[in-house]
């Protein structure tokens, strides 16, 4: 590429830039000044590249982080008109100050501004929202406000109390890709799946990873950090009741159904037998009209996920209509509508009685 | 200044040089490959196929890659490796810290015996590095060649009354190429499940997603809901087998010629290795005309157990373990290595780790497997 077309391809960038901060800071007070007219480009808040002008005799020059680092900054050099435009291969850090060195001599400094947002992150909701959960509770959902880092470990932020016997404990699977969603705002936990099912080795050396008749805190630190950086508002806590095992699998015949008025947008309810599993309810369900056509609208979870909601786009008609529930559909022991998740059942009753779905009627009545 | 102009040369002849021999580096695998962006959004697993193809397992787009890093340059054997304070050399490379920064996966191309680095930034942008010498280099992922494939839902029912229906995520777990096929397994972050995916590569319409069962020592029962954690392909008596390592302990074996789609498979546990540990990396390297499988471990230092042993083994698991704290099933050496986090085959007599050590530093090293 030319020269010209260098400078349109600037023109093109610099038209697009959100922020196209100039920032001349600290630059080198030498006898000879060899860096000058510093900027920093800004693109969407992200600091994407800088470009400096540099007088003649520069012959080695490379960007570090500011301090004792001996590892220069990859990325690309773009020779301009009047200067170069260094573009690192992700965006300079928010708040990092950085040197340009020749030869070993620092040559000037620039720091790239801090974040834009100051927003704190909060940890919105934990599920199950309901304090009292079953021994043998599978998981749990941390859902946040806003996405969170993608480095670092979840569980060096988390932390469990056994408040009966007043001790830091152990009952969430380390695992190495940690189960986020693609928003990277909600964070899947499983209780130790070995632990919970009856007799396998880590159950019988471990136990139980929460055990009934005690009371339990999760602590979750506001040093987790969000994406931008920022802390939690606040440290969260989480306490945990312990009651008997779920030892039942979730059986759509016990649901009931409040069905709403003909000819409006009602909110169609269904009540659980149990509190369901967050993540898996607001996705196993669909609704079906008399003609086996789906039924556009939303579903919202009710009270400690025992209920769910639905509101249609269109008003309902007169008429019979079938939920469509996925057997995947697990209540807060990992229990499915097809097995227990801690079973003996053997591999042939197990898929003789595999079904993908399951269906209820209910009729939209005046 | 030349430095960095020089810099700038180098990328332009390296695009010149690339276009030049973009014939000479294209093999029948790479024929449908297309060069641009592929918008890879994250990089949770890599693995090397042949000709430097490099797989990518991208978690967020549910998808696998195959790059064409054009690092075919064959080489016998590696240089020694011994890196310091490893993860701050990434993030300085990178322009940050190492709290801004996560080491995903490594691996080392088989041809030129180059290792390469996956890294996370805290904002989620995926980057790829290779080591040359004591140096870092970027490899682009920007203009690449590459093919992909989206990991289809095995499970999904339709459903399009909703405006938006989040896409299913299975975090992916291992992945592995071995003659013709790219293995993938995978971990879901709703329920409690996984899936073995067998993909043929060139990437073609098909899937086959196998039905894998394994049985639970101690517990008494068949499991197909257990997740895959970490997996290997490993020849045994002229047999290739699936060897997996379960989240839940067991290290189990699958024919691999009956991994095929719509046929159940049930696999023989040869060893249960013990609780609170999650399996991380599995390779196998040969030693004075002996094979080995060496498995890295998040609570455990590293397992080496002896291919002869394996084979050997033609009991399986199938009764309780009633006494805890007792592993069942081959015999294995526990190898003076913790905190192990990457591990990879180097060449024909190395391997090379990223490890945490006992003061808090990472460093990254090869090591002879004359003393492993």
């Amino acid at each position: 590429m030319d020269v010209t077309g260098i400078n349109i391809l600037l023109k093109k960038i610099k038209s697009n830039l959100v922020f196209f901060c100039v920032i001349i800071l600290f630059v080198n007070c030498s006898e000879k000044k060899e860096i000058e007219h510093l900027e920093v480009n800004y693109k969407n808040g992200q600091a994407i590249s800088v470009e400096f002008k540099a007088s003649q005799g520069i012959e080695e020059a490379e960007i570090f982080i500011a301090g004792a680092s001996t590892t220069p900054v990859l990325g690309e050099v773009k020779q301009l008109e009047n200067g170069y435009q260094f573009i690192p291969v992700v965006p300079f850090s928010k708040g990092q100050s950085y040197e340009i060195r020749g030869n070993g001599v620092t040559l000037a400094n620039f720091m790239v501004a801090p974040p834009l947002t100051k927003e704190l992150g909060e940890l919105a909701v934990i599920y199950p929202t309901r304090d009292t959960v079953p021994e043998n509770l599978l998981k749990i959902y941390l859902q946040f406000s806003q996405p969170m880092q993608q480095v670092g470990e979840a569980l060096n932020f988390i932390k469990v109390t056994d408040e009966t016997i007043g001790e830091e404990i152990v009952v969430f699977l380390e695992l190495e890709s940690e189960l986020w969603n693609k928003a990277h705002d909600r964070l899947t936990l499983w209780l130790d799946p070995g632990r919970i099912k009856t007799d396998l080795i880590p159950n019988k050396e471990k136990g139980l990873p929460i055990l009934q008749g005690r009371e339990y805190t999760i602590h979750i630190s506001r040093d987790w950090k969000t994406a931008e950086g920022q802390s939690l508002k606040k440290d969260y806590t989480k306490k945990l009741v312990v009651i008997a095992r779920d030892s039942n699998k979730p059986n759509p015949d016990n649901w009931e159904i409040l069905p709403p008025a003909a000819g409006e947008k009602g909110q169609l309810q269904i009540i659980f037998e149990e509190p369901m599993d967050a993540v898996l309810a607001l996705e196993a369900l669909t609704i079906k009209d008399a003609n086996g056509q789906l039924v556009p609208g939303d579903f919202v979870l009710g009270r400690y996920e025992k209920r769910i909601l639905f509101k249609p786009v269109n008003n309902w008609n007169k008429e019979e209509y079938k939920i469509l529930i996925e057997a995947k559909l697990e209540d807060n022991a990992g229990n499915n509508l097809n097995r227990l998740f801690d079973t003996d059942v053997l591999q042939n009753q197990g898929r003789a009685l595999a079904q993908k779905s399951y269906e209820l009627a209910f009729r939209i009545t005046d | 200044m030349k430095k960095l102009i020089y810099l700038g040369a180098l990328s332009a002849l390296t695009v010149l040089t690339i276009s030049a021999t973009f014939n000479d580096t294209t093999s029948d695998l790479k024929a449908d490959f297309i060069y641009g962006d592929p918008e890879i959004a994250s990089i949770e697993e890599l693995a090397f196929g042949p000709d430097g193809i490099l797989f990518i397992g991208d978690t967020k787009n549910a998808a696998i890659y195959a790059l064409d890093t054009r690092d075919v340059s064959e080489k016998a054997s590696a240089e020694n490796i011994n890196i310091t304070a490893f993860d701050e050399k990434v993030a300085a490379a990178l322009g940050t810290t190492q709290e801004n920064i996560k080491i995903t996966d490594m691996a080392v191309n088989p041809l030129s015996k180059t290792v390469y680095f996956s890294v996370t930034t805290s904002e989620g942008t995926p980057v790829l590095l290779k080591l040359n010498g004591d140096k870092l280099e970027n490899v682009t992922l920007k203009s690449i060649s590459y093919s992909k494939i989206k990991l289809q839902d095995p499970v999904a029912v339709d459903a399009k009354d909703r405006r938006e229906r989040p896409l299913r995520i299975w975090a992916i777990s291992d992945l592995k190429y071995h003659n013709g096929k790219v293995l993938v397994s995978g971990l879901s972050n709703k329920e409690f499940g996984s899936t073995f995916r067998s993909i043929p590569f060139p990437f073609t319409d098909t899937q086959q997603y196998a039905s894998l069962e394994i049985w639970h020592a101690a517990h008494g029962q068949f499991e197909t809901h257990a997740p895959i954690k970490a997996f290997d392909v490993i020849n045994l008596e002229g047999a290739d087998y699936l060897m997996a390592s379960y989240t839940c302990t067991p290290l189990v074996l699958f024919p691999l010629n009956e991994l095929k789609e719509g046929v159940h498979s049930k696999g023989r546990t040869v060893a249960e290795l013990g609780a609170g540990n999650s399996p991380l990396d599995m390779i196998s390297y040969e030693k004075e005309g002996k094979k080995y499988f060496l498995m890295s471990n998040s609570n455990r230092p590293v397992m080496r157990i002896k291919y002869e042993t394996i084979a050997n083994y033609k009991d399986k698991i199938t009764e309780s373990v009633d006494e805890p704290y007792v592993s069942r099933g081959v015999a294995y050496d526990n190898l003076p290595f913790p905190y192990v986090l990457q591990m990879d085959k180097l060449d024909a007599g190395n391997v090379v780790y990223i490890q945490r050590t006992s003061d808090g530093d990472m460093v990254l090293k090869s090591r002879t497997t004359k003393w492993m």
